[in-house]
């Protein structure tokens, strides 16, 4: 066999489907796909904290601001 | 000339549409970075023999202007975009996204602390400018273009190095390893930053 391909070959022997489903492509994709989820589930590095931020911060008295009535 | 005000929470400033009418105005802004204020100056707002208009190629552009003398304070630029994301090595999808152009804050106001308490406090991650303010403006505009307009579930934008903190106090994170940032010689040195809308 060569080098390459073992490389990515699972280690458990005698384990022929798991070693093609580790193959190069395949390997990253199911590695890609947890840092993926993670980017789409809820985070608090949003607008909703940056605005909760702005709001928090009041204009002097008899000052208006057109978004924080 | 310096600043008139002690704490920007004195301003009583407004965000809206700049105009061709703002072109001498906007010659007087000055966001001490020249090749910025050179094209603020020169390709914003465009004059042509007797016509005069607003050059809107790149963004629609707004100003930041204080209501009592004119002044234009800030100026950013907005466009519809979207952010490239790799699925995979075979599969790339786009994430609806505005971009900010341009932020640029008056030279003058831009270590303007928003009040006492902000000036006052030891701890740097607590401070407040005048720039955090026009941010925080900016954010909220696109934040109701996205409720009453249209969708958009993200706000990008190429950082100055410099810059990086000041949009890591504002919320903005570096893009993720499966974003594509745009290779163009303008931005080649700036960090690509993003920012989900909620």
């Amino acid at each position: 066999m060569k080098k390459a391909k073992k490389r990515y070959m699972n280690k458990k022997k005698g384990d022929e489907t798991m070693a093609i489903s580790a193959k190069p492509r395949t390997g990253a994709l199911i590695v890609d796909a947890k840092d993926k989820d993670v980017f789409f589930a809820p985070k608090n590095n949003t607008t909703t904290k940056a605005i909760e931020r702005f709001m928090a911060h009041k204009p002097k008295d008899g000052i208006v601001n057109p978004f924080k009535k | 000339m310096t600043c008139p005000y002690k704490y920007a929470n004195e301003i009583e400033y407004d965000f809206s549409l700049l105009k061709p009418e703002d072109y001498d105005k906007l010659q007087a802004f000055s966001c001490g970075n020249e090749v910025l204020d050179a094209y603020i100056h020169s390709d914003v707002i465009k004059k042509e023999n007797e016509h005069v208009y607003v050059n809107c190629e790149d963004g629609l552009h707004f100003k930041i202007w204080d209501k009592k003398t004119g002044e234009i304070l800030g100026f950013v630029s907005l466009a519809a975009s979207a952010i490239v994301f790799n699925v995979d090595t075979t599969y790339t999808t786009h994430l609806s996204a505005v971009k900010i152009d341009v932020f640029a804050i008056n030279e003058k106001y831009q270590k303007l602390h928003y009040d006492e308490e902000s000036a006052t406090d030891s701890d740097s991650q607590n401070h407040y400018y005048f720039s955090d303010e026009v941010m925080g403006s900016t954010l909220l505009h696109i934040k109701n273009t996205s409720e009453n307009n249209v969708l958009i579930n993200y706000i990008f934008l190429y950082s100055d190095k410099e810059k990086v903190h000041f949009y890591e106090r504002n919320h903005f994170e570096r893009f993720h390893r499966f974003m594509v940032g745009e290779n163009t010689q303008e931005i080649r040195n700036n960090i690509p930053m993003y920012i989900r809308l909620e």
